[in-house]
């Protein structure tokens, strides 16, 4: 069982490394939906049609989420306190704001 | 089989927009005391009781949207790309970043929904607008994508 005050850790570096895995295409796997295949090599649009990264970069953040919940496991537990609870929402809105930033070009095409 | 799978996602997130926008509505502008109207019986409802529902009808709906993603991907957002029309591609992609983050966002959300209300309430208030906001900006571009091009059209 996990315990409950390692959730918050795990939300908060998930936003953060989620984030950053798409804000610079870094993604664990690739998958081929045309071929329906898991990949981590980048193959000719012609050959394998259009890749999808989005599975790749959850699966980076989920990692850097459960890196922090080990991280927070053997820090002592009066650190917690320290910790601003509302720090994984206002990741989650910066992340997302970003991303918007990130976005524009396809508004301005 | 798309098709149902769509229908399925679409009415998964009709019930979790109801759970998130009735907590968010306790939240943010609860309810005056012996109010009757029907706003005031919108807003009045006790905000915990909707947090083991939305994490479940969140679960649930990301997990379909991502079960459907791969046919968007190869039968709608090729052809859109192709017509040279982008900014539905682009609301698309902050859909997928919003969804995401959401569901990042839902152990800590749960976490803080077992807690004393007096101690997070600002906590509370945060991520729970935050998964409002995702889950209906997600319903309405997936939407309008829907009528856009549809999948299995």
């Amino acid at each position: 069982m996990i315990p409950g005050r390692l959730l918050p850790p795990f939300s908060t570096a998930f936003a953060i490394c989620y984030g950053y895995a798409a804000a610079v295409s870094l993604q664990v796997f690739i998958y081929y939906p045309a071929l329906g295949e898991f990949t981590t090599e980048i193959k000719p649009a012609a050959d394998a049609g259009p890749p999808m990264f989005w599975y790749g970069w959850l699966a980076f953040g989920a990692g850097g989420g459960v890196i922090a919940m080990l991280v927070a496991l053997v820090l002592p537990r009066r650190l917690d306190a320290r910790v601003w609870p509302a720090l994984s929402g206002a990741a989650s809105f910066a992340v997302a704001i970003l991303h918007v930033y990130l976005a524009r070009a396809w508004f301005q095409q | 089989m798309i098709v149902a799978l769509l229908i399925l996602h679409g009415l998964l997130s009709i019930a979790l927009l109801g759970a998130l926008t009735h907590q968010a509505a306790a939240l943010w502008w609860p309810a005056q005391r012996g109010g009757q109207r029907f706003v005031d019986r919108f807003r009045g409802r006790q905000a915990v009781v909707f947090t083991n529902a939305v994490v479940v009808l969140y679960v649930f709906t990301f997990v379909l949207g991502a079960l459907l993603y791969p046919s968007y991907r190869v039968d709608v957002r090729v052809v859109l790309e192709d017509l040279q029309v982008y900014a539905p591609t682009g609301a698309f992609e902050l859909k997928e970043h919003f969804a995401a983050l959401g569901l990042g966002l839902l152990p800590a959300y749960w976490y803080y929904w077992r807690q004393p209300a007096g101690d997070f309430r600002w906590t509370r208030r945060l991520q729970t607008a935050y998964l409002a906001l995702s889950a209906w900006y997600g319903f309405v571009t997936g939407h309008v994508l829907n009528n856009l091009r549809g999948l299995g059209t």
